[in-house]
């Protein structure tokens, strides 16, 4: 009883130690693991093609993570990170561009899109002048 | 014959357009960066070009100047080389440089065997004065006025005609 006591407290320390390692990067508290895990996971790669900075072995996506772990324990907020990395690398760097002047046409062009292929649809499929006189 | 037929026709001409402006019209070496008209990232780097001297922000002021961003694995840094030393010696405007995730032996062999443009030389370990900087790669050249703020951002091999047409033009507008 006492050795399967001494072994779940191990197995109980040893999870949070790798709650707060993420690749490497040494977090105080699981939520900015947490945070770390999430912003870089919706970061681009900016050098490589399509892929997040967690998921690129590139330096560039390294020096990327390094920097967004500095401002993570600096105590900077999530919007905080998001607008630095925005500001020198631009919008693209962002996966899921964020709702704003700039990116409108690109979130409502596919409705726009939806809308014009009903409507191309629909005048296609009404029956014409000539075949309703027939 | 009917407009609709035409349609899709135009449609494709016009991506034609922009495929063709891309190809051969897009200006490649000027990216937009926010960090236009903003002040640097402060930074203090060890200055590889003398023994226990650092090289800050504070360097960058009180004349126009050029920031390098270069490495000595970096083959286009070499290709760049002669036309920072015909700016520096010809034109007379310094040169301040970011190396970037180098290897302090390998820049001293470099700067002999290709020559030294460079006023100071920070030694960017980590690569994060670069981040700040919005570096993508390299060589990256930034044009830096009196307040130490960045004006312009050149990437890739800065030649002739870019300090002919873009980058001189607009320093001797400053100086």
């Amino acid at each position: 009883m006492r050795n399967l006591i001494l072994l779940l407290t191990l197995l109980l320390t040893l999870t949070t130690a790798n709650a707060e390692s993420v690749n490497g990067f040494q977090f105080t508290n699981p939520q900015d693991a947490d945070r770390f895990t999430a912003l870089t996971q919706e970061v681009r790669c900016v050098v490589c093609q399509s892929q997040s900075i967690a998921d690129s072995n590139a330096p560039l996506a390294k020096d990327l993570q390094t920097k967004i772990y500095q401002l993570i324990v600096q105590k900077k907020s999530d919007q905080d990170i998001n607008d630095y990395l925005v500001k020198r690398y631009g919008e693209f760097i962002l996966l899921r561009p964020r709702f704003n002047h700039l990116t409108y046409f690109l979130w409502f062009f596919p409705l726009i899109a939806l809308c014009l292929a009903f409507l191309v649809l629909y005048r296609l499929t009404q029956p014409t002048a000539s075949s309703n006189a027939s | 014959m009917k407009i609709k037929f035409i349609v899709p026709f135009f449609i494709l001409f016009i991506l034609f357009g922009f495929l063709y402006h891309e190809l051969f019209y897009a200006k490649t070496n000027n990216i937009e960066s926010g960090m236009i008209g903003e002040a640097l990232t402060p930074f203090t780097l060890r200055d590889l070009n003398q023994p226990n001297a650092f090289f800050t922000e504070h360097d960058l002021t009180s004349k126009v100047s050029l920031l390098n961003v270069w490495a000595t694995w970096c083959y286009a840094c070499e290709i760049e080389v002669p036309m920072l030393l015909k700016i520096k010696e010809q034109y007379h405007i310094p040169i301040y440089s970011i190396d970037y995730k180098d290897n302090p032996a390998d820049v001293n062999a470099w700067l002999k065997r290709y020559g030294n443009p460079y006023e100071k030389i920070g030694d960017d370990t980590t690569g994060q004065t670069a981040v700040d900087l919005g570096i993508y790669g390299t060589p990256e050249t930034f044009v830096i006025n009196k307040k130490g703020e960045i004006l312009y951002r050149h990437v890739g091999v800065l030649d002739q005609k870019a300090w002919d047409t873009v980058l001189y033009p607009m320093i001797k507008r400053l100086a």
